[in-house]
């Protein structure tokens, strides 16, 4: 069969699309895949922070990936899809254009990201790989955010969970 | 060895979302996981003899051909007849979890799943 999940040096990842790009995510962060839903906006936040959405009852605090990586915001679609994320003990839920695969990535064949010089910010790309045809942007779900950014979140998680009881 | 559990779905976070929820059982070689996006793929596959399964899911409504169509002609297949399916789908009427019934279909899980029982599931179903 072509390919074999369980060896043990490969390392694996859930990988998404935003426009023609492609991203993974280590997948041991991942809590779960959503089909997008309403998503209800919070005053005073972030252009990026898209909302809190209540999942079963707990309330996550959702960021537009397109915004926060500074691409232009889009419709959503039959394939827009919510992956939802562990962050420093903060659950995050990621607005992505559509979910590819897992995949199982060699760690021999992560790539170092160029560096597009200081001007740009591309520190949460940690990595880079190749699947098939597509080069995959490997991201760090921390460097994403700033730490004062990841308090924000979670004071929107908290003020929001307390005022829906 | 690992027991071979296959995954037929249009929707690609669907195949995602089942494989996070089996990762543990796929990391510790316990199932080897594969999917298809395609169901006449894997129709063509199992009958030339290049793919094989000791449990597959299904989900029902697929374009290029209905899950339970899919079931259908797998078991009328010698070598699969005794082989479980799971289907798991959006539909949860009763007139289609009869047909699947009658068709011999293993389960019927109604998405969206949640992941300890889709893991309980297949480990009740293959044993493992």
């Amino acid at each position: 069969m072509e390919q074999n999940t369980t060896q043990s040096r490969r390392e694996r990842y859930l990988t998404f699309f935003l426009g023609e790009e492609q991203y993974g995510i280590a997948i041991d962060r991942i809590k779960e895949i959503i089909a997008i839903m309403k998503v209800t906006y919070v005053p005073k936040t972030p252009s990026y922070m898209k909302g809190v959405i209540n999942l079963r009852g707990s309330i996550i605090p959702v960021v537009d990936t397109r915004l926060r990586f500074g691409m232009e915001e889009r419709e959503a679609d039959m394939h827009t899809a919510i992956i939802i994320v562990e962050v420093e003990k903060v659950n995050i839920g990621f607005i992505v254009d559509r979910v590819e695969e897992v995949a199982s990535i060699d760690s021999a064949h992560l790539g170092v990201a160029p560096k597009f010089g200081s001007s740009v910010d591309t520190d949460f790309i940690c990595s880079m790989a190749q699947i098939e045809e597509n080069v995959v942007m490997i991201l760090d779900l921390l460097k994403l955010f700033e730490a004062d950014e990841l308090v924000t979140l979670e004071q929107i998680q908290q003020t929001n969970t307390s005022e829906g009881e | 060895m690992a027991k071979r559990v296959l995954i037929v779905d249009d929707s690609r976070a669907v195949i995602a979302t089942a494989e996070l929820a089996l990762e543990e059982l796929i990391g510790s070689g316990v199932i080897e996981f594969k999917s298809y996006l395609n169901p006449a793929e894997l129709l063509g596959n199992l009958q030339s003899g290049a793919e094989n399964f000791d449990l597959l899911i299904s989900d029902v409504n697929m374009p290029e051909m209905n899950g339970l169509d899919l079931s259908r002609s797998i078991k009328s297949d010698e070598r699969f007849k005794t082989k479980p399916i799971i289907i798991l789908t959006t539909e949860s009427s009763e007139e289609l979890k009869m047909k699947g019934k009658e068709i011999g279909v293993t389960g019927w899980m109604v998405k969206p799943f949640n992941d300890e029982k889709l893991v309980k599931s297949l480990k009740m179903v293959l044993g493992v």
